[in-house]
């Protein structure tokens, strides 16, 4: 049974279609970039995985079921924005997510804190905009979740932050579990990529295996990605 | 998961409004001081100042939990970034509203207290409170009970409207805003009809509900004041499986 089954996915806001007739299965253990440009549908597909948009038609199964408390209780997700409680401290985040994921490991998370140099009893308000970024990554990483879904984990921050980024999703997440990172800084975190899927207006323009893909196109992921959607 | 996520949704909004409970303790002990100082003149008038500061502290404390319950509790926690985190938590869509409805009841409760008890703080008297004491014992003391649970669930349903409004609103694809303010307001005006059409349909049948209309001067019976008290508990349990069912078809977050 594939991870995430999609069909026929379609989103629109009146007669303005965003995502139409999307067809994908996700299979289990792979690290997948979502790739495309600014407002291509990368996030609105990750929001409809997610809950978080109601499909106009269409249907996406997460392990043969629809979303609903089971699929949030594998999925791992990490919003383009921050959305804790700014009045929270760290340690009261972390408690929060122990509150409501089975899967989370509270040691993990203080470890990975402790790397950042985090003092537990900081409050959230108390932080940059990209130090706030970098708990809610930790938050999403230390749990043990079949598929992760990263939306713009890049986006915005300098070139030493996003390799501390990438480290941290690599030596994090679980064993067999996927990974789905948007963005569309691709040069970045192409070396970590299994498969790729390239979508554009609202449909998928490509999918397939990185390896394949480079071989076929002669080419890296980000020449490919450049080539095909040259302006 | 419920239990969980009440205490998050009642630790995140009485760590705001604690601060309005505060400062109104606080005026309630100043005008106390003040009020029961009758001369010089000057400190007479303080209190009275005072006095009024207070009574519009009170009416901020109202009006401050309604836009605290509407818009940090629920607009933000259900459709803005918040929001991103609470619809991803393993938590049925129904439970996720129970507990921003159970946070409305008990944060009314505790304004609806801190309002009694700071006006007893600043107004108390030995004669005073033989005087309430002599109004809570009697018939008058039954009929301001009946009267207070019935201005409570008033308040529970106009709150419950405004969440009403804010997901049918943010149903809509643009001008949410506007609209959730719309959609209270008529959600809130057909809940009165309600009232109304029961009222007058009891009319027909009972007199004590036909002296409503046909008297001039009426002391509404008990017995009414607790019927339509029902009426509109009816209306809150109805109008929160709506909202629950609204809520469980899908939400569309910005």
């Amino acid at each position: 049974m594939e991870l995430i089954e999609i069909n026929n996915l379609k989103k629109a806001y009146g007669k303005h279609e965003v995502l139409s007739d999307i067809t994908l299965k996700i299979p289990k253990g792979k690290i997948i970039g979502l790739l495309g440009r600014n407002g291509a549908g990368k996030t609105t597909l990750i929001k409809l995985i997610n809950d978080l948009l109601t499909p106009t038609s269409g249907q996406i199964l997460v392990n043969g079921a629809p979303i609903g408390v089971q699929s949030k209780k594998i999925i791992s997700y990490l919003p383009e924005r921050t959305y804790l409680d700014k009045s929270m401290r760290v340690c009261e985040a972390v408690k929060f997510f122990s509150d409501f994921y089975d899967n989370f490991d509270s040691d993990k998370a203080y470890r990975l804190l402790s790397d950042l140099g985090l003092d537990k009893y900081t409050k959230l308000s108390k932080m940059s905009k990209g130090m706030q970024e970098k708990v809610q990554l930790v938050l999403v990483m230390s749990r043990e979740a079949e598929l992760y879904i990263l939306d713009e984990p890049l986006g915005g921050v300098d070139p030493a932050t996003r390799d501390y980024i990438l480290d941290t999703i690599l030596s994090n997440f679980s064993e067999g579990a996927s990974v789905i990172i948007s963005t569309h800084l691709i040069s970045d975190i192409e070396r970590i990529l299994d498969e790729v899927i390239f979508i554009d207006c609202g449909k998928i323009a490509l999918y397939g295996e990185c390896d394949k893909l480079r071989e076929e196109e002669n080419g890296s992921i980000d020449e490919i990605f450049r080539r095909m959607f040259k302006c | 998961m419920l239990g969980k996520l009440l205490k998050y949704d009642l630790k995140g909004i009485l760590k705001f409004l604690s601060i309005f409970y505060v400062i109104t303790l606080f005026f309630s002990g100043l005008t106390h001081f003040f009020i029961n100082i009758e001369s010089p003149y000057i400190v007479f008038l303080i209190g009275r100042i005072l006095s009024g500061t207070l009574i519009s502290f009170f009416i901020s404390t109202l009006i401050n939990q309604l836009m605290a319950l509407w818009i940090k509790l629920f607009a933000t926690g259900v459709y803005k970034d918040k929001s991103y985190l609470t619809h991803t938590l393993p938590i049925r869509k129904a439970d996720i509203y129970l507990s921003k409805l159970l946070t409305s009841i008990i944060v009314s409760a505790i304004s609806v207290t801190v309002i009694v008890v700071t006006a007893f703080i600043a107004y108390y008297s030995e004669e005073r409170w033989k005087l309430v004491k002599q109004f809570l014992t009697g018939e008058i003391g039954k009929t301001i009970t009946i009267l207070v649970i019935f201005l409570f669930l008033e308040l529970i349903n106009l709150i419950q409207c405004g969440y009403t409004g804010i997901i049918l609103g943010h149903k809509c694809n643009s001008g949410k805003t506007g609209l959730s303010v719309l959609f209270s307001f008529l959600a809130y005006t057909v809940s009165q009809i309600i009232v109304l059409l029961f009222t007058a349909a009891a009319a027909l049948i009972s007199v004590d509900f036909k002296a409503l209309f046909v008297s001039r001067q009426v002391q509404i019976p008990n017995s009414v004041l607790l019927t339509i008290a029902a009426v509109y508990l009816v209306i809150i349990i109805v109008n929160a499986i709506i909202n629950i069912k609204l809520l469980e078809k899908g939400v569309d977050i910005e």
